[in-house]
């Protein structure tokens, strides 16, 4: 076990490694000029270049990698060419929204769909069932933008009850964090509620058909236990390898929840970013983004053996 | 609950359960009576669809809700289960009535520890304390006499034999000592060493406590080795009913007679030794898995350590073994379907343990394989006549002359030629064998391995399976490796045998010698393993005399 998780976790080198040159090499042969945007519109061709030398893009290809890359392995990422910031400091920043954002969507996510596709599973070819995957099937073809939208309207326009945009630190009280964040998280978990809810009916279907099913009705235990104790725990490990996606997923596609509902998290930095051509924070954004991916997929897997005993590493 | 305490454990009167219409019957089983005393093991014996399980079902309330009981009752100990709601159903499983299943290895909760799911009973039933829980669970599993209880019951059933899984299944029905226990095929998947002592642990359990057992099985071995009484079944109703040695010893009804009379005899036939040139020699074969952890914790497993065998042309030859010793590898190393680690295989003239991977596409003509479970060896969405010829046009065969052969094979196999444009689910398992057997020729091969191929086979069936490979062997002058744990199988249709255990040959001779005088005494432990071994039902039934019952 340790072992392999030492395995793994060396694993990640060659995969991080090969985002880094990716990302570098795809910002740089992408057409656009910071040092042109920096400059501003009226900026004379001398004054530009002035900037690009300071900016240190005169410099050839492989000496800026280099550079760049010696630093970042002593967690210096560099300084943000718009924000005129350490990157670092920028995403420590702009860390907590998102964080906030991802693991209360993804709560919010697990504990409505779960419950839903095990009911769907049991109440099979119901009309429970029908409506669930009904509600599923919708909401997996609305785009995330449009609910976004109608929720506004709704619940902050309408209804005036929780606030159309922005973003409370957790630091500022409970409420007012958890009222800012319900409209987004509920919006971005559609898409993932419908998903899972799906997937968690799939899993538990086949499960409800196996031997022990019937011995555990044979010792006369009650549907609910049958259903949660013996049919769910055997049907987690699908169910927690599309939850750990999910989350992935999540943390990378919050750039259109928090451009819709203004929320100062790195989705926003990421748009920000590459609007300007700001080389340096985007490639931190990229990066951590591909370090988180790697993490999540080595933590589902690592879940695999509490989910089931019989795997083992 | 009752007042009035019958005198039976489990009264049946008149059961009749309706089937969903559009099937091949509409009653699943009709008018069924029978009943249990305690300390009583009566088996139900019948055929697949005989309506056996049904009835098991319909007593414990745990049909499927396609299967409605439409008449008759029910009673356990003076109350009938089937007027019983489903809350009363659920404090009465468990606790007056429990149920052991077929397959140890599906039946317990994969992710549960084994004492949980012992306990699990006691939680359900009972207020005991866990701690409690946990004793009682450790009690039990010791008197069904499990190694170290105290440690096992921490363990999940992956970690457990095939016996052992069956043994905690045993103790989780008997924990709270029900009046009747109902084993549906409890040994029918275990191996014959095995089978004979669940069958010993499930007399001495009911003895002990007084139940009284419903055991179904299919298997006239079991019946004689267990029952105090039977109860033969055959499409949904009772045919014959009695105490035992008047059922095996005088059956009345035509289908009791048939019964027992496909079951095969323990004594081999006289066979014409066979003297052709070898059509497979293996030497030495070797075949591990698994590979040394990088600081020793990898496990390796020889499967197979120098066995030395060969097949002659037109020869049946006989693996059996219990499951682990390694029949199977050694047939699938034949095959080519794994690779051997070492040793060398000979198919005609032909090397093939070290033949590459591009070399390998006309020896897999040469060698085919008809394995155990018809239901999964032919692919559902493919017409019969479409698997038949695949093969063939695989090989470059012209595709008019490959469906004549399909034809001509059908013929052969027994089935109608008509079945070339149906489905496999149009079939039974027995005509779905057939058409394995008949995929399996199509291709003309030199070899042909038959892996367990009758076992998942009701007897009669089997029978006429067993005839037909008999047949194709002397037509084709065929070469069969037959691989099977069922001695009377094997005593029937084997010229030779080769004994296996832990992946080494222990024993091999003509088959008539290894079962008269066996040399070695794994042999002969699975040969007094065998259930009602010294009932030799095909031939008394079949002369229509009274059965011989030596012995116990």
């Amino acid at each position: 076990m340790g072992l392999y998780l030492l395995k793994r976790l060396l694993a990640t080198i060659p995969v991080m490694l090969f985002v880094a040159v990716f990302i570098f090499l795809l910002l740089r042969l992408t057409p656009g000029d910071p040092a042109a945007m920096l400059a501003g519109d009226y900026a004379t061709d001398a004054q530009i270049e002035e900037i690009r030398q300071k900016l240190g893009l005169t410099e050839p290809l492989l000496k800026q990698f280099i550079i760049w890359f010696f630093n970042t392995i002593q967690g210096d990422l560099g300084e943000s060419f718009y924000f005129k910031k350490q990157v670092t400091d920028l995403i420590a920043a702009r860390l907590e929204p998102t964080l906030s954002l991802s693991i209360v969507t993804i709560l919010l996510t697990v504990s409505i769909a779960v419950p839903m596709g095990v009911i769907a599973a049991y109440r099979q070819g119901s009309w429970t069932d029908r409506l669930l995957m009904g509600f599923s099937a919708l909401g997996f073809s609305v785009p995330v933008f449009v609910i976004g939208f109608a929720l506004v309207y709704v619940f902050a326009i309408k209804l005036d009850w929780l606030p159309v945009q922005g973003y409370k630190r957790i630091s500022g009280g409970l409420l007012p964090w958890i009222t800012y964040l319900i409209l987004p998280s509920l919006a971005l978990s559609v898409i993932f509620i419908a998903f899972i809810a799906r997937m968690t009916r799939t899993s538990v279907l086949e499960v409800l058909g196996e031997d022990y099913i019937r011995t555990a009705r044979a010792k006369g235990q009650t549907e609910s236990k049958v259903l949660v104790r013996h049919a769910l725990r055997n049907a987690a490990v699908p169910i927690v390898t599309v939850i750990g996606f999910a989350f992935a997923i999540l943390i990378g596609g919050v750039v259109v929840t928090e451009s819709v509902f203004n929320i100062p998290g790195l989705g926003l930095l990421t748009v920000e970013a590459v609007l300007n051509r700001d080389f340096p924070a985007i490639q931190a954004v990229v990066l951590l983004f591909s370090l988180v991916y790697v993490l999540i997929n080595l933590v589902i897997d690592l879940t695999y053996t509490l989910l089931d005993p019989r795997i083992r590493y | 609950m009752a007042e009035a305490k019958s005198e039976y454990v489990l009264e049946v009167e008149n059961l009749t359960v309706q089937l969903p219409e559009g099937l091949d019957r509409d009653k699943a089983i009709q008018n069924i009576s029978f009943n249990i005393r305690p300390s009583e093991i009566v088996c139900v014996v019948g055929e697949s669809g005989s309506g056996k399980s049904v009835t098991a079902q319909a007593v414990m309330g745990l049909l499927p809700s396609e299967l409605k009981p439409v008449s008759g009752r029910a009673s356990l100990e003076g109350e009938d289960t089937l007027a019983a709601g489903k809350a009363r159903l659920r404090e009465l499983r468990g606790t007056r009535m429990a149920m052991i299943f077929q397959e140890p290895m599906t039946a317990l909760n994969p992710v549960a520890r084994v004492g949980e799911q012992i306990g699990e009973m006691l939680e359900i039933h009972t207020d005991l304390p866990a701690s409690e829980r946990r004793k009682r669970a450790v009690e039990i599993m010791e008197s069904v006499h499990l190694p170290e209880p105290e440690r096992m019951v921490d363990t999940y059933p992956h970690q457990l034999s095939g016996g052992q899984r069956q043994r905690i299944m045993i103790a989780i029905a008997l924990v709270l000592d029900p009046a009747l226990l109902i084993a549906d095929e409890p040994t029918t998947a275990l191996d014959v060493t095995t089978q004979a002592q669940i069958l010993k642990l499930i007399k001495e359990m009911q003895e002990r406590r007084g139940t009284g057992v419903l055991f179904i099985t299919h298997d006239f071995g079991v019946v004689a080795e267990i029952a105090d009484r039977v109860v033969v079944m055959q499409n949904g109703c009772v045919v014959e009913q009695g105490l035992k040695d008047g059922i095996l010893g005088s059956p009345r009804h035509s289908y009791t007679r048939m019964l027992m009379a496909s079951v095969p005899s323990m004594t081999p036939p006289e066979r014409e030794p066979v003297n052709g040139s070898h059509a497979v020699k293996t030497d030495l074969l070797c075949k591990r898995y698994g590979r040394a952890g990088w600081f020793g914790g990898g496990r390796v497993v020889l499967a197979a350590r120098n066995v030395n065998l060969h097949v002659c042309k037109g020869e049946t030859m006989g693996i059996v073994g219990e499951s682990g010793s390694g029949k199977s590898t050694v047939a699938r190393c034949i095959a080519r379907l794994i690779e051997p680690t070492s040793g060398s295989i000979h198919l005609d003239k032909t090397e093939i343990a070290t033949l590459p991977e591009s070399k390998l596409r006309e020896h897999r003509r040469k060698v085919q394989i008809v394995f155990q479970d018809p239901y999964r060896s032919l692919n559902p969405r493919r017409t019969i006549g479409s698997s038949l010829i695949e093969a063939p046009l695989n090989y470059g065969a012209n595709k008019k002359k490959a469906i004549q052969d399909a034809y001509e094979l059908l013929d052969l196999v027994g089935l109608p030629r008509d079945s070339m444009d149906r489905y496999p689910h149009q079939f039974s398992g027995g005509q779905r064998q057939r058409i394995c057997i008949a995929r399996a020729l199509m291709v003309e091969p030199e070899f042909l391995i038959a892996d367990e191929a009758v076992s998942a086979l009701d007897v009669s069936v089997q029978a006429q399976v067993l005839k037909l490979l008999d047949t194709i062997r002397v037509r084709y002058n065929l070469a069969i490796l037959f691989i099977t744990h069922d001695l009377r199988v094997a005593a029937q249709i084997c010229d030779r045998l080769v004994v296996m255990q832990n992946g080494i040959v222990v024993e091999q001779g003509p088959t008539r010698e290894v079962y008269a005088n066996p040399s070695h005494d794994y042999t002969r432990l699975l040969l007094a393993a065998a259930p009602g071994g010294n009932v030799d039902f095909g031939a008394g039934a079949a002369s229509g005399k009274q059965m011989q019952i030596t012995g116990g």
